[in-house]
């Protein structure tokens, strides 16, 4: 690796900005413009449509980890797992889903990409979608260039647009993660490897890897973090292993050394020439580094700090936020006065209320791990999860005998019944599956009234007295779908949530009458809930819906979330908590 | 490290990973890369099936010639799926004109050696949301077999194929033919369970039946005979049928003996070799190696017997039957379709106890009641309502069928084969009576081996199962030895003493008309006259008797010396599983094992990863990524190709690692790789590969038209599906579902569905078909029942 010299470091005043970086703001050699004068993509139009504005304040609670940084004359603008925080650190409403994957600086304006899918600039204090032929673009990267273009890094590959004009640009297809420009060349990266592009043409830039996660520049040294570590070389390639690289993940370059984040253990690492580094001390555990404004930024689990000359200083505490880790939650309930959620790919999660704000921790213990469920029964919280189920008493988990993951709970008068992959373990141990007549193994939903009802991805059952009293099949013509994922047992109607064929109700003649307007909703595990006499489904991509107050239809409801993606659901005194897999917001009204 | 790990592939291939039940398949070499079989990459150029049939024994032989229609070099996944009473005896590698034997060690020297050669050890598995977990791997013998020592799914990494070139293979095992009603049937599966079957450009069979007739089964390759060789030769074949030859015996006499000895270690001059055997695998032995065959020829009953024809005796039969959490999916209605299969052959006068158990048996108030069309509905309907719970006392269920079923009274056992416990305290348990057990599970194990008096596997042959379940009503023999049992030796020797010792009974026991049995042992003392008599019910006299001499020297039945090792090691095995391991018992099996060249529980040619199967269907949602890994490892990352960068957590107490992803919407079904990085506390990093299907698609479902049916008769039913389907269930209305089976010459799952009684007029049929990423598909029919 040669590094270069300090006075040559002058010349590129600022450079890299990586998808997993975030945007940066990039001021970049004159001569990058000749790298990009010859188009050898394709161009469609390009609008800027307003995003509309909703007039409910709704609280959200995402991720809370900054992905990117821009600085401005104002001051810093975040963006992340808890959406755009402006330079006053207040979060900027108004975008259609929470975490943001990059910003940018254009023209002095914020541009923001989302995780979700989508490109938007701000505006007058409002939001602009930027729309073009090319679909929804799932945005990683952004930059802007001396020229005031903007460079766009996504799936859908690399694209780029004037200020001022009415079409985007396609350079290149190939999904981009990282970007950098050097002096007179673009290389950007990806799951498909490093390229340069440029004029007459696109080259690929070997590597030893082919999944690029970062790329940074240094003159004309090229840095790439692969799949399994960093490798430089010069701008045309191939790239080497870098001695003392293999466990980086990611890094920033700056004034003119590289800077790599490691993962088990956390570290930031500065390299200093071949197999040489020293490891920066750090007042946080680090999880990324980004640049703006000359200036490096780390985002730690305990916020973001700016390095400065005496060291790092806190400049953005992190903010109240799930707890460090994931944000999709897929299971809600009542502990006493705490609020448990589940996460997807996690455990468990607990907030109190403390001075009106919700201070949240992680439960220990590995007994409980991708949950499904969660069901407070006699003081304690029962827990589904792909780990099986276990008991959460607020403080620990105890692992509950079982054949293996957990999908659904249920209270009976007996005790508490597991949906497991292999069937319904009920109180006392006893297991009934598809051999004793349910529709199918998995039980994917309980539901407790008169009779214990299970909906598995075939159909729905009935147990009684501990045996299978009845069946709904495909076959039979009353559901709308066959995978059933959530049950709402209500004034004697059990309402049936499928995924894919919308809601149906089950009356108490056992006659089956489907909600047509929700023909096509996939209704995710567990989320049907009542909450003040009224239904609310919480669907896959389709958000949040409620039954009318005359019980006849299911309406859409048009309020703020994480993410349209509603995983899960809880009614409450307080109102509705709404789990998404961005994060958690609460509706304290909703409607009339 | 990643060209260390290929020579280590040339040289000595990786073989035995443990067997999850499988059906047989004839050797797939499969790009690591595309992790399935293709064509386009690999294809099968040759394959040569050499096989020999004699005195109940096949001796199999397969050489292929794989080609690589790539310019790139190629890594590839050589698997056999062998039947379950199988050994494997040798297999090779040919790099260019070398021919590179693998070579059988102790199993903890072959790890050592394997883990020398390579520092990566990476096991992933990639788990639909729900479905059961792995078992832990291992490469401990294979669980499915009914022989302690046999069965087992053998795959080795096969590396380097040059680019454009070739690899040749070569595998040997043999296994019993068993023989039930009066025929034999040897199976070589070929047809590949799942997808499409692979083409070979040029196939060769040869079958040389020694001392029987035969001919090709029905819907396997056609063969043509010549004299007592069925061959088959084609090119541009299609591997869509398996190998099937029947054995018809004529003129074979009731007992009949055969000996083998070879003091010297050397072979007469001008003995006729086989293609796949060397001198040099024949040790020289001082003593002698003898098999006494009995064939009892009565007319021969049919397979199940049914009431209206079959004269035997009432039973008192008392069924046990697992309902313990373990026994769950397919292997639970594996196990009922075989207890329907036993209680469709009782009549009235038999008398029969249901009893369903898991960690206690559930006798409360039950006894003997005759068997009457509604009792054994009763029966059936109340196992269905009996939930499963926690917990297997197989034992103790033994006990009490045995209480329940009295003096005279037989058991059958219908389980999963977990909770055995000891074959002491089985065999304590089940005292005078004999116990049938059936197991679905992959755990036969020694346990049940060493107390039933006949043990039917999870993956047993049409032939086996028929046998069994013959036996299972049969009237009892009065002495009915467990398989190898060395004190137990039936048969007398009058004219001379040769000395005889470690005989073991082998093949089909007890004795049963129509089935082929025998007893193998060593001899010390040659003896040119002696007289054999076996006394048994089942000849018409009540015994056969045969003049036939122990020689000096004979040098035919080559295959004697590593039959009476198997059976010695098969006794071994039992022992250790009812008393614990003794160190003189495992090295005699080691010593065994190496010197007659067969694959145990305690050898292997080196030890595998377990990463070598198919890839994962999983239906699109949330899927779990699971890896074993390394201790070592201190960090694993998941890279779909969709994007998704995800870090795997490291389950507490274990070195797996997993990880939940969302499949994202609109991708299409098709195969997606993902790289798994690992990386180490030193930061070195390796990478693996692995295949997953995404198929999203419910299979389609057709059933046949129904025909008119009364109530109270049993109903064929057939149905399409699609290739992929694993299991296909029929019921009317909302009577237990019936598992259908593929036959493969109307291309139809197809079964019987009993009409149900007192319900004339049209009844709705349910069909279900379950793929492998779990999909299901359905379909309707209506059945007119006439009154």
């Amino acid at each position: 690796m040669r590094l270069p010299a300090a006075s040559r470091l002058l010349i590129v005043a600022l450079i890299a900005a990586s998808a997993a970086l975030g945007g940066a703001w990039l001021r970049l050699h004159s001569t990058v413009s000749e790298a990009l004068h010859a188009p050898s993509g394709d161009t469609k139009a390009l609008q800027f449509v307003p995003v509309p504005v909703s007039s409910l304040v709704v609280e959200q609670w995402g991720g809370g980890e900054i992905d990117a940084v821009a600085l401005t004359a104002a001051g810093l603008v975040v963006a992340g797992g808890s959406g755009v925080d402006d330079a006053g650190g207040r979060r900027i409403d108004g975008l259609p889903t929470l975490r943001a994957s990059s910003l940018a600086l254009w023209r002095g304006r914020s541009v923001v990409g989302l995780v979700a899918g989508g490109l938007f600039r701000r505006r007058d204090n409002a939001w602009d979608e930027m729309r073009s032929g090319f679909g929804t673009l799932h945005v990683r990267c952004l930059a802007e260039t001396p020229a005031g273009e903007l460079l766009v890094g996504a799936r859908e590959g690399l694209f780029r647009v004037a200020w001022g004009a009415a079409d985007m640009q396609r350079l290149d297809r190939h999904p981009v993660r990282s970007m950098a420009v050097g002096r007179g060349w673009l290389v950007a990266g990806g799951e498909e490897g490093l390229r340069r592009v440029g004029s007459p043409r696109t080259s690929i830039v070997a590597t030893n890897d082919p999944w690029i996660e970062t790329v940074a520049t240094i003159d004309n040294e090229l840095f790439a973090v692969t799949a399994t570590g960093l490798e430089t070389g010069a701008v045309e390639g191939p790239l080497a292993n870098v001695a003392g690289g293999g466990d980086v993940v990611s890094g920033i370059a700056h004034e003119g050394r590289f800077f790599g984040l490691t993962d088990a253990p956390a570290t930031v690492r500065r390299f200093e020439g071949p197999g040489s580094f020293v490891e920066v001390s750090l007042p946080a555990t680090p999880r990324r580094l980004m640049t703006s404004g000359g200036v490096l930024f780390v985002d730690t689990d305990q916020g973001l700090y700016r390095r400065e000359p005496g060291g790092f200083a806190l400049v953005r505490p992190r903010r109240e936020a799930l707890p460090p880790g994931p944000s999709h939650v897929t299971a809600l309930a009542r502990l006493g006065d705490s609020l448990v959620a589940g996460m997807f790919d996690g455990g468990l999660a607990v907030a109190e209320r403390q001075d009106g704000r919700l201070r949240w921790r992680s439960v220990g213990g590995s007994s409980a791990w991708g949950v499904n469920a969660l069901l407070p029964a006699g003081g304690v919280l029962y827990v589904a999860s792909l780990r099986g189920a276990a008991r959460f008493d607020g403080s620990r988990l105890t692992p509950l005998d079982g054949p293996g993951p957990a999908f659904s709970l249920a209270a009976t008068r007996d005790g508490v019944a597991v949906g497991y992959a292999q069937g319904v373990l009920l109180p006392g141990a006893r297991l009934l599956s598809a051999f004793h007549g349910l529709p199918g193994n998995q039980a994917l939903a309980l539901a407790s009234g008169p009779d214990l009802v299970v909906g598995t991805p075939s159909g729905l059952g009935g147990i009684e007295a501990r045996r299978v009293a009845w069946r709904v099949v495909p076959g039979d013509g009353k559901l709308p779908h066959a995978w059933v994922t959530a049950l709402l047992p209500s004034a004697g109607t059990l309402y049936v949530g499928t995924y894919g064929g919308g809601v149906t109700r089950r009356t108490a003649a056992a006659r089956y009458e489907p909600f047509v307007e929700t023909e096509g909703l996939k209704v995710n595990a567990g989320c049907l809930v009542e909450m003040a006499g009224r239904v609310y489904a919480g669907t896959d991509g389709r958000g949040l819906w409620r039954l009318s107050a005359d019980g006849t239809r299911f309406e859409f409801l048009s309020v703020p979330l994480p993410s349209p993606h509603v995983t899960a659901l809880l009614g409450d005194g307080d109102g509705l908590w709404v789990g998404t897999d961005e994060g958690l917001a609460h509706l304290p009204r909703v409607g009339p | 490290m990643r060209g260390d790990r290929l020579r280590m592939g040339a040289a000595l291939g990786l073989l035995l990973a443990s067997a999850a039940p499988a059906r047989p398949q004839a050797g797939l070499l499969v790009p690591t890369r595309a992790g399935r079989p293709d064509a386009s990459i690999l294809s099968l150029r040759e394959m040569a099936v050499d096989v020999g049939i004699a005195r109940g024994y096949a001796r199999v032989n397969v050489r292929q010639v794989f080609e690589n229609h790539t310019d790139l070099p190629q890594e590839g996944t050589y698997r056999f799926a062998l039947p379950p009473s199988a050994a494997v005896g040798d297999f090779a590698v040919w790099d260019g004109l070398v021919r590179i034997p693998g070579v059988i060690l102790e199993k903890q020297r072959a790890r050592s050696i394997y883990r020398q050669l390579t520092t990566q050890r990476i096991d992933p598995g990639l788990l639909q949301q729900g479905e059961e977990e792995d078992r832990e791997p291992g490469t401990g013998g294979g669980p499915s077999a009914s022989r302690p020592s046999g069965g087992a799914l053998f795959s080795v990494t096969v590396a380097p194929i040059p680019g454009r070139g070739t690899k040749r293979l070569e595998l040997q095992f043999q296994q019993e033919v068993p023989f039930g009603q009066g025929e034999g049937e040897f199976r070589l599966g070929m047809r590949p369970p799942d997808g499409e079957p692979g083409v070979a450009r040029r196939l060769e069979v040869h079958v040389r039946l020694d001392d029987r007739e035969g001919a090709a089964g029905a819907g396997a390759f056609p063969l043509t005979t010549e004299g007592r060789v069925l061959s088959f030769a084609g090119s541009d074949v299609r591997l869509d049928r398996d190998l099937v030859v029947r054995l018809r015996p004529q003129g074979v006499p009731p007992l009949a003996l055969t000996a083998f000895r070879s003091p010297d270690g050397r072979l007469p001059d001008g003995l006729s070799l086989a293609p796949w055997e060397r001198p040099s695998e024949i040790p020289p032995e001082k003593d002698g190696f003898f098999l006494l065959e009995a064939f009892p020829t009565a007319p021969a009953a049919p397979v199940v017997p049914s009431a209206a024809t079959q004269p035997r005796p009432a039973v008192s039969l008392a069924v046990l039957f697992d309902t313990s959490l373990s026994h769950r999916w397919a292997g639970l209605e594996s196990s009922y379709a075989r207890l329907l299969r036993v209680l469709d052959a009782l009549r009235p006068d038999d008398r029969l106890v249901l009893v369903p158990f898991d960690r206690e048996p559930a006798t409360g108030g039950a006894t003997l009641q005759p068997a009457t069309r509604t009792a054994i509905d009763a029966a059936l309907t109340a196992l269905r309502q009996r939930p499963l719970a926690p917990g297997t006392d197989v034992p103790r269920a033994v006990a009490a069928a045995r209480r329940i079923a009295g003096d005279g009274g037989r058991i059958l056992l219908l389980a999963d084969g977990q909770g055995a416990g000891t074959s002491k305290a089985l065999n304590e348990a089940r005292g005078a009576l004999p116990l049938f057990a059936a197991i679905s599970g992959g755990e036969t194990g020694e346990v049940l081996a060493g107390a039933a008096a006949s043990l039917l596997g999870p993956t047993a042959t049409d032939v086996e199962a028929d046998i069994f379940m013959k036996r299972v009503l049969a009237p009892l023999e009065s002495a009915t030895p467990s398989r190898a049992a060395p004190a137990a030796r039936p048969f007398a020797v009058a004219g001379g003493e040769p000395r005889l010792r470690d005989v073991y009974a082998v093949m089909t026991q007890p004795l049963t008309v129509g089935s082929l049995s025998g007893f193998v042992g060593r001899y010390s003392v040659p003896q040119e006259h002696l007289r054999w008599t076996l006394p048994s019910p089942v000849f018409d006299s009540g015994s056969a008797s045969i003049e036939a001499p122990l020689p000096e020297r004979a040098g035919d039945a080559r295959d004697l010396p590593r039959r009476w090792a198997r059976a010695r090691v098969d006794d071994l095995l039992r022992r250790i599983e009812a008393e614990g391991e003794r160190r003189e018992w495992i090295e005699e099996i080691i010593a065994l094992s190496k010197r007659y060249k067969f694959v145990t529980p305690y050898t292997a040619f080196l030890a595998a990863p377990r990463s070598l199967l198919r890839p994962r269907r999983i239906q699109p949602g949330d899927p779990v990524l699971r890896v074993e890994c390394d201790p070592r490892t201190v960090s694993a990352v998941a890279f779909f190709p969709f994007g998704l960068r995800l870090p795997l957590e490291r389950r507490s107490g274990t070195e797996l690692w997993e990880g939940r992803f969302l499949v994202p919407e609109g991708l299409a079904d098709g195969r997606y790789t993902v790289r798994i990085v690992l990386r180490d506390a030193s930061g070195a990093s390796v990478a693996e590969s692995k295949s997953f299907i995404l198929d999203g698609r419910a299979p389609t479902v057709t059933p046949d038209a129904l025909n008119p049916a009364h109530g109270g008769e049993a109903l064929r039913v057939a149905v399409r599906t699609d290739e992929d389907v694993l299991f296909v269930t029929a019921r009317v209305g909302d009577a237990p579902p019936v598992s259908l089976r593929w036959d493969g010459i109307l291309k139809r799952s197809v079964g019987l569905l009993r009409v149900p009684a007192g319900a004339p007029g049209p009844q709705d049929v349910f069909f279900e078909a379950v793929d492998a990423a779990k999909n299901h598909g359905f379909a309707r029919a209506t059945l007119t029942v006439l009154p």
